[in-house]
């Protein structure tokens, strides 16, 4: 038995010494798969801190953040993970994943949550400096003989609450938009764009959103398209809409969203998606000026893209955007002699210095249900 | 550095425990004292000069406590060494909170409050301060001498495994330890399996179980109801009894592994019978510290001082018991944190044990057991709340939703989406090991093994041995997998 018990205890100690060498053997003597990136995570991956005497204390969080990024076959190991014992035996979403199941493979972003429960809640003094905010921009943009449209894109959980996990719940009769919605709706000077309306009776027809994506798809972004530019062609009749029977919708198979990414099943949550189709198709890549993205931007790229039409009879627009109106832009920029998308990370400015340089006929602001916050600076 | 993250289990220990075998004798307790400074850096490089200080000043006040044989010169060092452990914590720990009091009272009159800047907590201050006052009143008491070599009381203070999160062995009980610490097959092998154990307890069990309770104390009560608000309790506390003693598991477990035996900490607190029965079994490493070093001095220093029988009715016996107890369980409470809360929580504990002293105590004892659980575990409940909740206002709002007293809007359906699969798994698995069964399941195996005939026990023991190894292994690659995973950083918006 002695005998037996000291096998077993060498046994023991032998195992335990591989499994914690066994990343370092792994990495050092075999050699693991390099990445800079993680596409699950949308993100790059940390990088060996620099160690800096004068200043270690911030040495072992970025060391410790460095080593889990790169801990040898981190990727697959969690994807395997995830597919097999999160989402396979236990049902239920990977840590940190900030995605909520819902019914019929139906996904939802996390953190849109406490704003459609009311429990994140604009008060009245913020809702009123959001409405004055816009309001001054009316004013600035008149001034300079612009047309200014403001429309709100609605999150997913308000277009489709049935399809919620059971555990999503209201605490409050309206939420910080309806309230805001409200407000802008009363100020007669602020051209407000519900389009809400369009989207909720387009709903029961056909579906508006990806089930794996925050975003709306091509034909949620056609409602809301419609809506917009009906409302802007009231003021600018030389503009020929897009209009339904013109836009065939071919369904195609592919890959799941954001919110399949985020969980690591994007491959195997493949869904239908539309691709929109009319003719003729006028909008033509125009040259960039150049407009500089804040430094800490990761989509730098994005901050600007630049659409023309050879019509001079079109005004020109510049849209302030998130990425909303990325599903809107196809029709959207046939419609105007030069379309300007900024996208300004989500933080809605007045982009004073572009409007001046552009002197566009108008300025639309696409601003993301959950982001209106941005506008006066609350992230 | 956390004993469940990526860093320690899979660079620092590696090559901590290969510097220790692979390096001479002499050279393995300063290499241990230099690993245990890196290990206490890994949470705030600027607060080892803390751990570093309070290492000094108990070697300097030992020393010079040893050194001098007059009576009222030994005094003075020694009082001064535990004024100066006390300050320590004080001025880390407590400022902040006595500011901010002193300042509800000082704007109640008027005045200009006083402004102070926020301090950092260094980690485990609670815990080797402690260790500091155990060694001073050791020496001063003359139960050990005063310990000669710094870098061996640096590892009774400091050493990595009990720096964070104890266990606070006594002085007396490591110091036949520190003169040479050698490990052996047997006692690496028996660290392994209580790392394993300990590491599969928080990972496994108190982790999940933890994201339940936090959903649940981290919600507007708007959003709770009774049922929800009873399962974020219950969740809590089988939550902080897992991590606590998951973590000591895997101290003891590592002390094992470098040659040291660490005291136990827990021994099935929620099978108690009673809150004296729970506060023998829970963190006995602290209740006994508090017993020995707060408890009895200040009944014996109180029962010097009361003469008479009785005091207004009350005989001087219990009033000594009452006034130490209340003393006791005011510091036990503060010790845990600088907050109201863990001050109402331990005097929550000292009135029930003062209730217990009373005839309700014999009750407990000779009525039904199953009486004597309800009520232990009831009032552990009732205390884990107060001691989860940011304030003391939560808390009253969380028992008013416990006990339907606050209306609530939440439904069914949000309560069963907190119960997935894993948390019936993990909620199973953490009643079950809360009881004996595991244990008395282990006991009475090895005992049918032992009783039977030689070529039968001897494959018996192999099967038991190996199946031992492959749960180990299992959990060790169940708990390294959930770590790696929640290591995710996921972002809709890129992050570059």
């Amino acid at each position: 038995m002695k005998q037996v018990r000291k096998t077993y205890s060498l046994l023991f100690a032998v195992f335990f010494s591989a499994w914690l060498l066994s990343p370092f053997i792994l990495d050092n003597l075999i050699g693991t798969p390099k990445n800079n990136v993680s596409k699950r995570e949308n993100r790059a991956l940390a990088k060996r801190p620099a160690l800096d005497a004068a200043n270690l204390d911030p040495y072992p969080a970025a060391f410790g953040k460095f080593f889990n990024d790169n801990f040898p076959y981190r990727e697959p190991l969690i994807n395997w993970w995830s597919e097999h014992v999160d989402m396979g035996i236990f049902k239920k979403p990977p840590p940190n994943s900030e995605v909520d199941i819902g019914f019929n493979g139906w996904l939802f972003y996390t953190s849109e949550r406490p704003v459609y429960e009311g429990t994140e809640m604009l008060t009245p003094e913020q809702i009123e400096l959001v409405h004055q905010t816009i309001r001054e921009r009316v004013i600035f943009y008149r001034s300079l003989g612009i047309k200014f449209y403001v429309f709100i894109p609605p999150m997913k959980s308000e277009v489709y609450p049935e399809f919620l996990p059971s555990d999503y719940m209201r605490v409050s009769d309206s939420t910080q938009t309806q309230k805001l919605i409200t407000v802008l709706l009363k100020d007669t000077l602020i051209p407000f764009i519900d389009v809400r309306p369009s989207i909720m009776e387009a709903r029961n027809k056909s579906i508006l959103y990806a089930l794996t994506d925050n975003h709306w798809n091509t034909k949620g972004a056609f409602e809301a398209y419609c809506r917009v530019i009906n409302r802007i062609r009231k003021d600018f009749p030389s503009i020929r809409p897009v209009i339904r029977k013109d836009v065939t919708f071919n369904p195609f198979r592919t890959q799941g969203g954001n919110l399949a990414i985020k969980l690591g099943i994007e491959k195997q949550a493949n869904e239908i998606q539309y691709l929109p189709v009319f003719s003729p198709i006028r909008a033509r890549d125009g040259k960039n000026a150049g407009y500089k993205a804040p430094p800490w931007f990761g989509a730098s790229d994005d901050f600007e893209h630049v659409k023309v039409v050879a019509d001079s009879s079109l005004p020109r627009v510049v849209v302030i955007r998130d990425s909303f109106f990325i599903q809107m832009m196809p029709y959207f920029q046939e419609n105007f002699r030069k379309t300007v998308y900024i996208f300004d990370a989500w933080q809605y400015e007045l982009n004073r210095d572009i409007i001046e340089k552009e002197k566009p006929d108008i300025v639309v602001l696409e601003v993301y249900e959950p982001n209106i916050k941005n506008i006066i600076h609350l992230y | 550095m956390l004993f469940n993250s990526l860093v320690f289990l899979f660079l620092f220990l590696p090559f901590t425990l290969l510097g220790f075998i692979l390096l001479f004798p002499k050279l393995k307790k300063p290499f241990l004292l230099f690993a245990s400074l890196v290990f206490y850096a890994w949470g705030g490089v600027s607060f080892v000069s803390v751990l570093i200080g309070s290492i000094l000043i108990n070697y300097f006040c030992g020393i010079m406590i040893g050194r001098t044989s007059e009576k009222g010169s030994r005094k003075t060092w020694y009082i001064l060494g535990i004024i100066l452990n006390i300050l320590g914590l004080v001025v880390f720990k407590y400022l902040n909170f006595l500011a901010g009091n002193l300042n509800i009272l000082v704007t109640a009159f008027l005045m200009n409050p006083l402004h102070l800047e926020t301090i950092f907590l260094p980690l485990g201050i609670s815990f080797f301060t402690f260790k500091g006052i155990s060694y001073l009143v050791t020496v001063n008491r003359k139960e050990a001498l005063p310990q000669r070599n710094i870098i061996n009381l640096g590892l009774y203070i400091g050493f990595f495994p009990t720096v964070i999160a104890g266990p606070i062995d006594r002085y007396k009980a490591i110091e036949p330890q520190l003169s040479a610490p050698r490990t052996n097959l047997d006692l690496f092998a028996s660290g392994v399996r209580r790392f394993a154990l300990g590491l599969g307890k928080k990972v496994i069990i108190a982790a999940p179980l933890a994201e339940v309770a936090d959903r649940i104390f981290m919600s507007p009560a708007s959003l709770l109801s009774a049922p929800i608000a009873w399962l974020g309790a219950i969740t809590y506390m089988l939550q902080i009894y897992y991590d606590f003693s998951g973590y000591t598991d895997m101290a003891i477990g590592i002390g094992r592994m470098f040659g040291f035996r660490f005291s136990e900490n827990f021994n099935f607190p929620y099978t108690s019978k009673s809150i004296r029965d729970f506060w023998r079994r829970w963190h006995i490493t602290l209740s006994t510290w508090l017993r020995d070093y707060v408890f009895l001095p200040i009944a014996y220093s109180t029962s010097r001082k009361l003469k008479k029988e009785n005091y207004s009715g009350m005989r001087v016996d219990n009033l000594i018991y009452s006034i130490a107890t209340i003393i006791t369980f005011f510091i036990c409470g503060f010790w845990h944190g600088a907050a109201w809360t863990f001050i109402v929580w331990g005097l929550v504990f000292g009135l029930l044990l003062l209730f217990e002293r009373t005839g309700f105590g014999r009750k407990l004892e000779k009525g039904p057991a199953l009486f004597s659980h309800a009520y232990t575990l009831f009032f552990i409940l009732a205390a884990w709340v107060i001691f989860r909740s940011p304030d003391l206002k939560y808390a009253l709002r969380f028992f008013g939703l416990m006990f339907g007293f606050l209306d609530s809007h939440a439904g069914f359906g949000r309560f069963l989406a907190y119960i997935n699969r894993e948390y019936i798994l993990v909620f199973i698995l953490a009643v079950a090991g809360c009881t004996r069964l595991f244990a008395l399941a282990r006991e009475k195996t090895e005992n049918i093994i032992s009783q039977q005939e030689r070529p039968v026990s001897s494959f018996l023991f192999n099967v038991y041995n190996l199946l031992s190894l492959l749960f180990v292994l299992f959990v060790l690659a169940w708990s390294q997998m959930s770590i790696l995973s929640h290591t995710l950083q996921s972002f809709i918006y890129f992050r570059f």
